[in-house]
């Protein structure tokens, strides 16, 4: 168990800096994959609008806007997980003191697992039930399956999970907690 | 089960879990403690569905704007229009502060855009003036509240999907109350000046008042552009959020002021603040699904209809209990919890759905400058560089108009049914007794 000093030694240590390299590395991915999505619905709709004086419109637009907003919320969600920017309240628990809040950032870590573990769990069954494809949605090959829209839950989930792990490891090691402002409105 | 949902929630998240993994644990423990613990599947089904719905791809695109309004500087622009305009009256910075928002309210659906942008220019430009930050932030903050009931509103696309309503009524409906907030902070602002005698400003020349005008004319067209296209049948809400983006990005060519750094902030803001409501839609709608299973609503409407049979005590019962919910729950969660098990009784009680809906938002809204979980206080902290108790002390004063003004839209529904009806005509839709 960690003393009042971080661990910043070991092969425990060296792994979960390594692996919060990846992670972090991942969450950009994430985040540039996720906004690409975003551009592309941007542009999907703008094209839509400034093709219509010109009785011109192409089916498949909005089916893939539609794609694109699914997927990113998905590939989304592991960047919000990852820096931080879902709303966590930590008031209550700051006027606990320390012990607390070392105490919840294990709690938090598991319910995250919990709640990401379940999810992961079901994912078989999810895919499963996604039986053919999405009507419009078109490519050089085909039209996309139905169960291309949930694989970037399940990755994310995984990846979230991963995050959570390490953050109970970080947590073992002393490790300073890393806050940011939320982004959720109104 | 409504009881262990609500509990489990409001526990997890004074125990720091965050909103979207809190609504994620709840919905599980209330599935885990149903008659479907053994079809935990229906939960990650129930998301992909909340997430693919077509209504709610708008979300994304007047969020966008907002933040499009910030990069490009749109908002100095309508500040310092906002400053010439009202700069010299009683309080003038104040007023210019609640000025600005509602102009910048008409493009943008979200008050963290406001806070977080005008904010920054307002507190700034408030200090110099003399002012006390926390009375600046407590301004900022309060009149962002304006920002998500004055169209185009994220909270009102939520609202319009859940409670099956048109987006253009639901817009529509929310221009009246919007103004009356923002009047009757300016009102309150006024009353604040004589007392505590703050700091005035020389009233600006008509030339200064025209020239910044036809800096920011741009901006205070917006809203009309938006809201006459969709209202003119021209395009869907999600294609009038993208006119937004667009126009947006035409103003920062136009003002040479569009990189693509400031591009890519907004698109990750935009992006990482839709991804958490889109999670958060999606596990409420798993959580409404059992509701409904359950029978939650139904056993609600016997509940309060033991208690009262008078519209007007249940909406005054309806109000103290959302304005608590505010208190601990974010607008987007806490609606997406809250619709589905009242909307039965709000029919019931013959109260129009339009008119219900925009009460809720700006009895939730004002939860934004409450604590313990008022994302606008925790902003101004960041913004305003001022501490957390500070800035709620300071806000208390300005729910008094705030919760004034929620009295006065519930029990004048005229405020919000007469422009959609005027316009759009009587809503027939609507489910009476």
């Amino acid at each position: 168990m960690p003393g009042s000093e971080p661990i910043e030694g070991g092969p425990l240590a060296r792994l979960a800096l390594l692996l919060d390299g990846w992670l972090e590395s991942l969450g950009r991915l994430f985040l540039i994959i996720a906004n690409i999505c975003l551009l592309l619905m941007l542009i999907g709709t703008a094209a839509t609008i400034i093709l219509r004086p010109f009785n011109m419109s192409f089916y498949w637009i909005w089916p893939w806007t539609m794609q694109f907003f699914v997927w990113m919320s998905f590939f989304g969600f592991y960047a919000v997980y990852r820096f931080r920017k879902d709303i966590a309240v930590d008031f209550v628990v700051l006027r606990l003191g320390a012990g607390a809040m070392t105490g919840t950032r294990y709690f938090v870590a598991f319910m995250v697992m919990l709640v990401t573990g379940v999810i992961l769990l079901q994912m078989p069954t999810i895919i499963e039930s996604q039986v053919g494809v999405i009507d419009a949605v078109v490519t050089p090959w085909g039209e996309l399956e139905r169960y291309t829209l949930s694989i970037p839950l399940g990755i994310s989930c995984f990846l979230i999970f991963v995050n959570a792990l390490l953050d109970v490891v970080k947590a073992w090691l002393g490790w300073e907690e890393t806050h940011s402002l939320p982004a959720v409105d109104s | 089960m409504a009881f262990v949902l609500f509990a489990a929630f409001i526990a997890l998240i004074l125990l720091r879990v965050p909103v979207s993994m809190a609504i994620g644990a709840a919905v599980l423990l209330a599935f885990a403690t149903s008659d479907f613990s053994d079809a935990l599947y229906i939960v990650p089904q129930q998301i992909l569905e909340g997430v693919n719905k077509p209504s709610l791809a708008a979300v994304p695109f007047f969020i966008m704007a907002g933040n499009l309004m910030n990069v490009v500087g749109m908002t100095d622009r309508i500040f310092n229009f906002a400053n010439a305009l009202v700069g010299h009256f009683k309080a003038g910075l104040a007023q210019v502060n609640v000025l600005s928002s509602m102009i910048f309210a008409g493009v943008s659906g979200a008050a963290v855009a406001d806070c977080a942008g005008l904010g920054t220019i307002e507190i700034k430009a408030m200090k110099e003036r003399g002012y006390k930050a926390e009375f600046a932030a407590a301004v900022t903050v309060c009149s962002a509240v304006v920002g998500p009931i004055i169209p185009p509103s994220i909270g009102l696309v939520v609202y319009a999907f859940l409670a099956q309503q048109s987006i253009e009524r639901m817009f529509l409906a929310g221009v009246i109350p919007g103004i009356v907030v923002g009047l009757s902070l300016m009102i309150f602002n006024r009353i604040l000046a004589i007392r505590h005698n703050f700091p005035t400003q020389q009233k600006a020349r008509p030339r200064e008042v025209m020239s910044t005008g036809v800096d920011g004319v741009l901006a205070l067209v917006a809203p009309g552009i938006i809201l006459g296209s969709i209202l003119g049948g021209i395009v869907t809400a999600t294609e009038a959020g993208v006119l937004a983006c667009l126009y947006c990005l035409v103003l920062g060519a136009v003002y040479r002021s569009l990189t693509f750094a400031r591009l890519w902030k907004a698109l990750t803001d935009t992006m990482l603040m839709t991804s958490v409501i889109m999670i958060i839609i999606g596990f409420s709608i798993a959580m409404g699904w059992l509701l409904a299973i359950e029978q939650v609503p139904q056993k609600l409407g016997d509940a309060i209809f033991a208690i009262t049979e008078s519209r007007a005590v249940f909406l005054a019962l309806m109000i103290v209990f959302v304005l608590l919910i505010g208190c601990v729950v974010e607008g987007v969660p806490a609606k997406l919890m809250l619709v589905p098990m009242l909307l039965p009784v709000v029919d019931s009680f013959g109260v129009d759905r339009v008119h219900f809906g925009i009460v809720l938002q700006l009895a939730l809204l004002i939860g934004i400058a409450t604590p313990p979980m008022g994302i606008g206080l925790y902003i101004m902290v960041e913004v305003g560089k001022v501490p957390f108790e500070k800035v709620t002390m300071a806000v208390i004063p300005f729910l008094v108009p705030l919760i004034v003004v929620l009295i006065l839209i519930t029990y004048v529904p005229a405020l919000t049914l007469w422009l959609p009806n005027l316009v759009l005509g009587p809503d027939t839709a609507v489910i009476f007794n």
